[in-house]
């Protein structure tokens, strides 16, 4: 009773006083011990420690012989249990993985004093209480793996996960996941995907959760990617690293080739070669850790610089580009403007363990990053590009306070900023600028955007957009670990409170936008005319504020031995505010979820699990933006060759302003899980999981105004005597998507020098539609018998394979130790579901679907394997590792996208391009064909 | 574990959305054949040359007949020189460039004591078989039927009591070679046959063109001596499948002509003959009834006014359904326009009445909203009968009042007010949609390209009350070239531009949104006849504003 009093007062207590957890970070170790006769040993101190643990963790061993250490950051431990007049029992190389249980069944003899027996078996390789399904990646096991050397693309390497970085998770929206770095929510407050880039080196682990989630998760129907970094040590060290790859390592591009005769040199006239690669990867790491107080206080920093040069591949041939040099900036037509992104992540941060009660860590990160043009599209000339600026940073403080072996809270507050400002090269190089408004007042009378015939976007456009996104949370979770109350319990409840603030500008232009054509050479400014204007009716500034109120209980309720329920209850508020201070939408959903567990055998080598699970898009401010009350937007405008003037009646309006359904829902899924987990030898598991999602009700809006010919391809009339599109945002119960998917999923555990997973998922993703806010979908009624069917990334089968193997010391050298490494990653995909469009009279646009898209069409199916290898330098303590990485080490060039578009505009017969072939089907993009990198690392 | 097991039960429940109006508004129309009759025809026909042809007008998406008489003309008609009997000729234009059926019904001729059974049917030359095609030249009035003179090779084996020869000819011609000069018909046929003398059908198929005019000629060979001899004409008209007719929701209106917007719309689709009362009957589906309103914005603070906004009013209380081939469910009614002229007439919102709901769930299914009680599953509305062809309802009409004469060079696109001083100043407004107003006027070429060198120009000069579209028609009689522009005059900034004109077509036809623009109070608009090249003298024209809704 009084344990429960304490319990409702720290619950109390952290619902007041603002708190945290947003996302597990730690794992435990728990287990019981037993002396020989089996019968439970009580008062055996259990000591755990680790390298990635300040200090060491000393628990004392209940009536029944049980204990558990909580809160423990993932690495290897070493667990001793000591109690006088039994051997000490010893084990090591005890792997806690984020939101891992490991159980442990410790044996003790009795003995004389002093005796030590070591137990040299490894850590059980099944976690008997989990219910969650996805992948955890350690440091050790990333480190090796082909890749771009970011955390997205680790993402990709689970089952039941299309894509990367921002992916599609058992079939959810690739922006309906959730992103946590060391327990808080980086996800970005607008566009619900991932908001923050990082340093790889600071990676510790990343887990990947798709489905199975636990009550701690919500507000979003996807699944979660949980970073936690690295922390430091007791011992100094750092490394450092450079990798380099361009195109001239690259096999030659027979496919996409652009106008130049190779990627990689120039020649001028006389026939000179001189190595000019088109594209240029660089990244530069530099990473330090250690204590400042041994056992006390530990530190982390980290710097990583990336440059990337790319020029988008496509084939010039189907595009058509015009050739010569651009009359805006004089750069060659032909090639798309080359990609160029700098970016420097920052990473630094402090642990700091005062007693064995409490740790308390702080860390701030940023990831500003610069592209110049970052529009590459085959579409865009030279002059028409566009630069982004992005990133901010994060600074997070957090405390875990242990006042108990049972109980344990951990709270934390932070801060996060980031910056997404787009602005075309015009609009950089404004000459006059509005210091009210901070518009481009330039008299663009004489400049102008163009669109040519063939449908290249031409010149610049004089446009600007900066927005500031913010998140302030603060977020607390109470654990406390019951074995008495009808078997063992560990409770954890929590409150997490969000505020998310956005703030756009579109300074943009004062007056309108005019659009030109040309006829003949494009290079040839006086061969343009006009064709459309573009008026916007104001230069936008909105603010958008939203607060996102959770609370959640989640139990893990072991009533027997071998059997493990996980009741949860989560609770969501949100309200969300427009640009007027209006509150736009607000909700409270209750979400059940249940997990159960069952260790088949009572000996951690298979278990059998389930799961349902309910799950709430909370919304977020991309619905407060849509439902903004600022009326901006635009009409444009057609020329009239007759009157030599802009038609007075606008072709097509546009407007930021949405209606709004009366009845806005939330979004909601509902999953079911089923599944078999079985080890393989002590450090391989083999699971097979079936899975089964619905969701429905997603944010979509409707044009309510216009009405279709049955086709839904042209406007016969209209409600309100205007012929514009009115769209009303609802949350609509007839958009829904399916998935269901068997995956069967090997994981080898990093030990013995290697690690390694493996899956093969069969899946099938149906819907209505492909994105879950605002999108083209159901704009016309009379589409939408058509607008479902397999969704663009439903994968009938893949296969995914990655590991590596480090051998740091097989050979000796004198006094340098030589050793290898590899790594490896194959992945195989069923092509994506191919459409046919048809062409909309009102949208100007091939927007319409024909046919139901029943997967009978698709891309080819996509493979690719990369791989790395490397040599080991091992001499007075510094190891210098030389690596080479291969990516598409087939030369694959598998088309990863087609054109779509299908019927005439008059919705017979096949649209023909100009040499008489049907578009669809033709390829737009490719894979990158086969590219070498380089790599050194050096690490003391 | 019970507790959450009640949880997962109850939010396994999804409740539906609710407050949409999902009601299926479905019916059928039909465009059953019209029947008409030439009031002119008969005893004293005023049909027998094609000037004065029974003009049809433009041939619609509804089979049409018509009946007539041929006069009694003699026991049998020469036509060596001249027509001396009934010719009937009707006039129509074609819609679409489409095969037509024309059939054409006769009797067969009365028994008569009096006849002197001639048998011509069977020796009669130059006639074709009923319902054969002629694509050439024909040339029926003055040879095949003028050489048929089988009046004279009537054998002398007249059996009494037979019928007299009953022999007619029909024809599909167009005027692109002008008429006879001797007999007045035609000379370019498209089409045509010749009966065999009994009672029964002459039925052939033609493809004729959109705006093309063309002319049916009944040409009686032979017929009975006393007696009118009575005939019914059958064009097929165009297949509805090829146009675009439309059925829409409107909430209950006075005025078929400004009955406003509609609350919902549809195509119709799946049209089907009934080949024996050939009746067309298709089929609509409405989804969504709902009325769109924009809210008139109020003024902020600053003085600054937002844009309208919109609000929607999911379902209607009551609607009236109408079909026709409108080309925008938003129009009026322009002229000939071929629609329903009794609506179907339906209450949604509690009981249903006026139509049939067919739900195969419970309404409750579709929603669960109890305050919006409009809601059917699938309303099946009573048949509409597309009957009725708008005609021109005329507003104001007047006449030129010299000198208005101006000139402009129509390819200047801005010019100055001064060049319009001498329009004449109609001194009305628009009448409104649905209404057609006509000016008058005459226009001298004193040159026969007057444009170049001395033209002169007639301009008009009016206003409009409400924002709205025009189809402006110039028409004249002779073959000479006429213009027209339209300006617009913005007095607060002092411009005037050029916002539409047609040049090259006679007669000049357009709709001034096909320009992109619309008339808008607040401005004065001129139409401007320019004089282009022709016959030397004063011609007379008439121009035609036609209102359409927006």
């Amino acid at each position: 009773m009084k344990q429960l009093f304490r319990l409702v007062l720290l619950v109390v207590l952290y619902i007041i006083s603002p708190p945290s957890i947003a996302a597990e970070v730690s794992g435990q170790i728990r287990g019981t011990v037993v002396d020989d006769s089996g019968m439970e040993v009580p008062g055996v101190v259990v000591t755990v420690t680790s390298d990635n643990l300040i200090g060491e963790r000393a628990i004392e061993t209940a009536a029944e012989g049980t204990f558990r250490a909580a809160g423990l950051p993932p690495g290897e431990y070493t667990v001793e249990a000591v109690k006088p007049g039994f051997n000490t029992w010893r084990t090591t190389d005890i792997g806690v993985v984020i939101g891992g249980v490991v159980t442990l069944e410790v044996s003790m003899s009795l003995a004389e004093a002093g005796e030590v027996l070591i137990v040299t078996a490894s850590a059980p390789t099944v976690d008997i209480e989990r219910t969650q399904t996805g992948l955890t990646m350690t440091a050790e096991m990333m480190q090796d793996i082909p890749s771009n050397r970011d955390y997205q693309g680790v993402v990709g390497f689970a089952p039941g996960v299309v894509g990367s970085g921002n992916a599609n998770m058992h079939g959810g929206f690739d922006s309906s996941n959730q992103f946590y770095i060391d327990g808080v929510n980086t996800t970005d407050p607008i566009t619900s995907t991932f908001s923050m880039n990082m340093n790889f080196d600071a990676i510790q682990e990343v887990q990947v959760i798709t489905g199975g989630m636990d009550a701690e998760y919500g507000r979003a129907l996807g699944g979660a990617v949980n970073i936690v970094t690295q922390s430091g040590g007791n011992d100094y060290e750092g490394y450092a690293s450079v990798t380099y790859s361009d195109s001239c390592l690259e096999a030659p591009d027979d496919i996409t080739e652009s106008t130049r005769d190779s990627a990689c040199w120039v020649e001028d006239e006389e026939g000179n070669r001189t190595r000019s690669p088109l594209s240029q990867y660089e990244t530069y790491a530099l990473n330090l850790g250690g204590p400042v107080i041994e056992d006390k206080l530990w530190f982390f920093t980290s710097l990583q610089a990336d440059r990337s040069v790319s020029t988008l591949a496509f084939d010039n041939d189907v595009i058509g580009r015009p050739t010569g040099p651009d009359p805006i900036n004089g750069l060659e037509m032909s090639e798309v403007a080359p990609r160029d992104w700098r970016s420097l992540y920052w990473f630094g941060k402090l642990t700091w363990q005062p007693n064995s009660a409490n740790r308390v860590w702080a860390h701030v990160q940023g990831d500003p990053t610069w592209i110049d043009n970052v529009s590459q599209s085959p579409y865009v000339l030279p002059s028409a590009e566009a630069v982004q600026n992005q990133g901010g940073w994060l600074g997070s403080l957090g405390h875990l306070w242990m006042p108990t072996n049972n109980l344990q809270v951990e709270s934390k507050v932070y801060y996060q900023q980031s910056n997404l400002d787009y602005y075309s090269i015009l609009w950089q190089d404004c000459q006059v600028r509005n210091e009210a408004t901070g518009a481009c007042d330039d008299d663009f009378g004489d400049s102008w955007y163009s669109s040519d015939p063939d449908g290249f976007d031409f010149g610049e456009i004089a446009y600007a957009s900066f927005n500031e996104r913010n998140r302030i949370s603060a977020n607390s979770a109470v654990s406390w670990f019951v074995d008495n109350l009808l078997g063992s319990h560990a409770f954890k409840t929590g409150v997490q409170f969000e505020r998310l603030i956005s703030q756009y500008s579109y300074p943009g232009i004062s007056n309108g936008l005019d659009y030109y054509s040309h006829s003949g050479d494009p290079a040839d400014l006086s061969g343009y005319t006009p064709t459309t204007t573009y008026r916007y009716r104001n230069d936008w500034d909105i603010g958008l504020d939203g607060s996102l109120t959770s609370w959640y209980l989640q139990d893990v309720w072991q009533p027997i031995d071998n059997l493990t329920i996980r009741p949860g209850l989560r609770m969501d508020h949100s309200a969300l505010d427009n640009d007027i201070g209006e509150t736009v939408f607000t909700s409270l959903t209750w979400a059940p979820r249940l997990g159960v567990a069952w260790d088949v055998f009572g000996d951690q080598s298979t278990s059998v699990h389930a799961y349902f699970g309910r799950f709430y898009d909370s919304g977020f401010l991309a619905v407060a933006d849509l439902l903004v009350d600022n009326d901006g937007g635009y009409d444009q405008y057609s020329w009239e060759d007759q009157t030599g003037g802009w038609s007075d009646i606008p072709t097509q309006s546009s407007y930021s302003q949405f209606l709004a359904h009366d009845d806005l829902k939330n979004p909601h899924s509902d999953e079911w899980d089923f599944g078999v987990t079985r080890a393989i030898g002590e450090a391989v598991a083999i699971d097979i999981t079936w899975v089964h999602k619905e969701a429905s009700n997603f944010w979509e809006d409707d044009e309510v105004n216009l009405l279709w010919n049955p086709e839904g391809t042209a406007v016969i009339g209209n409600r309100n005597g205007s012929n514009e599109a009115i769209y009303r945002l609802r949350t609509a119960d007839d958009l829904w998507t399916k998935y269901d998917s068997l995956e069967v999923s090997l994981n080898k555990r990093w030990s013995d020098y290697w690690g390694a997973t493996g899956s093969y998922t069969w899946s099938r993703a149906t819907g209505t539609n492909s994105d879950h806010i605002a999108t083209g979908a159901f704009d016309t009624a009379e589409q939408r018998q058509y607008e479902q069917g397999n969704l663009a990334y439903d994968r009938t089968h893949a296969v995914k394979f990655m590991g590596s193997y480090r051998r740091p010391d097989v050979w000796q050298i004198g006094s340098t130790n030589v050793g290898y490494l590899y790594g490896w990653d194959f992945r195989l995909y069923s092509g994506t579901p191919l459409s046919k469009l048809y062409y909309n009279e009102f949208y100007s646009g091939w927007a319409n679907y024909g046919e139901v898209n029943d997967g009978t069409y698709r891309l080819p199916a996509y493979s690719q394997t990369d791989i790395k290898t490397g040599l080991m330098f091992k001499t007075a303590g510094t190891t210098f590792a030389l690596t080479f990485e291969c990516f598409n080490l087939f030369n694959e060039r598998t088309p990863t996208s087609m054109d779509e578009t299908w019927g005439a505009r008059d919705g017979d017969g096949v649209y023909l391009d100009s040499n008489n072939e049907p578009l669809w089907g033709t390829p737009l993009s490719y894979q990158n064909p086969r590219r070498f990198q380089v790599g050194l690392r050096g690490e003391f | 574990m019970k507790k959450s097991i009640v949880l997962i039960a109850l939010v396994g429940c999804i409740t539906p959305e609710a407050g949409i109006d999902r009601t299926l508004l479905e019916g059928v129309v039909t465009i059953p054949m019209s029947m008409d009759s030439d009031p002119g025809d008969g005893m004293a026909s005023v049909r027998d040359t094609v000037d004065e042809a029974y003009d049809m007008g433009p041939l619609s998406w509804r089979y049409t007949t018509i009946s007539g008489k041929a006069r009694a003309f003699g026991e049998w008609n020469s036509l060596e020189s001249s027509w001396e009997g009934d010719l009937d000729f009707f006039t129509f234009t074609g819609a679409a460039e489409e095969d037509i059926t024309i059939s054409f019904y006769y009797d067969a001729a009365d028994a008569t004591e009096t006849s002197t059974g001639t048998d011509t049917g069977t020796t009669s030359t130059g006639t074709t078989s009923t319902g054969t095609t002629s694509t050439s030249t024909s040339d029926t009035a003055s040879s095949d039927t003028g050489d048929s003179d089988t009046g004279d090779t009537g054998d002398t084996g007249a059996v009494e009591e037979e019928p007299p020869p009953l022999l007619w000819d029909v024809q599909l011609y167009t005027l692109d070679e002008g008429l006879d000069e001797i007999t007045g018909v035609p000379l370019t046929s498209i089409g045509g046959g010749t009966s065999t003398g009994a009672g029964g059908v002459i039925e052939f198929t033609a493809t004729i063109e959109a705006g093309q005019e063309y002319v049916v000629g009944i040409l009686p060979l032979a017929n009975n001596i006393e007696a009118d001899d009575t005939y019914t004409l059958m064009i097929s008209g165009h297949s509805p499948e090829k146009t675009s007719i439309f059925a829409g929701a409107y909430a209950p209106f006075d005025d078929m002509m400004n009955r406003g917007a509609p609350v919902g719309g549809s195509a119709i689709e799946e049209w089907t003959l009934d080949e024996e009362t050939k009746e067309w009957s298709g089929s609509y589906r409405m989804t969504y009834i709902r009325q769109v309103e924009m809210v008139e914005p109020e003024v902020n603070d600053d003085g600054e006014e937002a844009q309208a906004a919109a609000v929607v009013t999911e379902g209607a209380q009551a609607v009236m359904i109408i079909a026709g081939d409108f080309s925008n469910l938003n129009q009026g009614l322009p002229a000939g326009t071929l629609y329903s002229p009794i609506p179907a007439e339906l209450t949604l919102n509690g009981p249903l009445s006026g139509g049939e709901d067919i739900c195969e769930e419970t309404p409750e299914d579709t929603t669960d909203d109890p305050a919006l009680n409009l809601l059917h599953c699938r309303v099946i509305a009573p048949d509409i009968a597309i009957t009725e062809i708008a005609p021109k309802v005329l507003g104001w009409e007047i006449a030129e009042v010299e000198p208005n004469d101006i000139i402009v060079d129509p390819y200047v696109v801005d010019i100055e007010v001064d060049a319009l001083a001498a329009a004449q100043d109609l001194g009305v407004t628009g009448s409104g949609v649905g209404f057609v107003d006509r000016i008058t006027g005459t226009l001298g070429f004193p040159s026969e390209e007057p444009f170049w060198v001395d033209g002169d120009s007639d301009a008009f000069a009016f206003t409009v009350t409400e924002p709205i579209d025009a189809t402006i028609t110039l028409d004249w009689a002779v073959s000479n070239d006429f213009d027209i522009n339209l300006y617009r005059h913005d007095e607060v900034n002092g411009t005037v531009e050029t916002i539409g004109y047609s040049w090259y077509n006679q007669p000049e036809v357009w709709n001034v949104s096909d320009f992109g623009e619309i008339l808008e109070p607040g401005y004065t608009y001129y139409l401007v006849v320019l004089a282009y090249t022709g016959e030397v003298g004063d011609h007379p024209y008439t121009i035609e504003l036609e209102w359409l809704g927006l």
